[in-house]
């Protein structure tokens, strides 16, 4: 993995702190979202791993299951992303979903043209050499389907290529921290524990301390005014 | 007590910042440039 490939994985989160502290955001609003099996995306980023740095593993698995480990990775992520998605607020599901988005559009260059395509002028925009063909990327030409979604977007200080799928998926980061940090955290004091005014403001003219209805059944409440 | 609580905070912003971090490289991951 390449500084510049480190820094465009981490630099959507640090830039989403930075903002979200700027918008007067805390990492506190953190609490407020619940993370569920949080497991799936080290499995997803263990097989990713593997997938690169272990050949002989990557071909085992491919072997067995019949699929390239590249669809596992994103099942395992998509998954993950099922099981947390519908228990966030609105906004932060709207994150996620760009997120969802960007990753299935890079997915879908990647899975139409065997290898995500570069734009070979966008390339040499950024000093990176013409033409040079890896195990993950090719130059676009005539034969390139769906050469919109490839890396198409220079970004010179970085010296990389992004794809709008790039784009989302890091634009969907940001505001995802951005959107959390700014969530209030529910804190003790700020919750009304005075259970008479409250019983009161529901019920300004029912609230009689011979009311059955307020009573509780149990001998021991008796006689007592019980809150429902 | 406050102090304790603080560090566990900011632990838990921390690994759910690195859980993203390592969702990012996950789904970004298959289309690094060589370059």
């Amino acid at each position: 993995m390449s500084v510049r490939f480190f820094l465009l994985t981490i630099a959507p989160p640090v830039a989403g702190v930075a903002l979200g502290y700027l918008l007067g955001g805390r990492l506190a609003g953190f609490r407020t979202v619940r993370v569920r099996a949080l497991w799936l995306v080290w499995l997803a980023a263990a097989v990713q791993f593997a997938q690169y740095s272990l050949p002989g593993v990557r071909r085992a698995v491919e072997d067995t299951a019949g699929v390239p480990m590249l669809v596992l990775v994103f099942a395992v992520v998509l998954t993950w992303l099922a099981v947390n998605l519908p228990g966030w607020p609105a906004a932060i599901r709207l994150a996620g979903l760009a997120i969802v988005l960007g990753a299935s559009l890079n997915g879908l260059a990647i899975a139409v043209n065997g290898r995500m395509p570069y734009d070979p002028v966008a390339a040499a925009d950024v000093g990176l050499r013409a033409g040079i063909e890896t195990p993950k990327n090719e130059p676009a030409d005539a034969y390139t389907r769906l050469g919109f979604l490839g890396d198409t977007v220079p970004v010179p200080v970085l010296r990389k290529v992004v794809s709008p799928g790039d784009i989302l998926i890091s634009g969907g980061a940001m505001a995802l921290v951005v959107l959390a940090m700014r969530r209030r955290p529910i804190t003790a004091g700020e919750v009304n524990l005075d259970f008479d005014a409250d019983l009161e403001a529901r019920h300004p003219d029912d609230l009689h301390a011979g009311d059955a209805a307020l009573h509780g059944g149990r001998a021991t409440d008796r006689g007592q005014l019980t809150v429902l | 007590m406050t102090w304790t609580i603080t560090w566990r905070r900011a632990a838990l912003a921390a690994y759910t910042l690195a859980a993203l971090a390592l969702l990012l490289y996950t789904i970004g991951a298959p289309h690094e440039q060589g370059g």
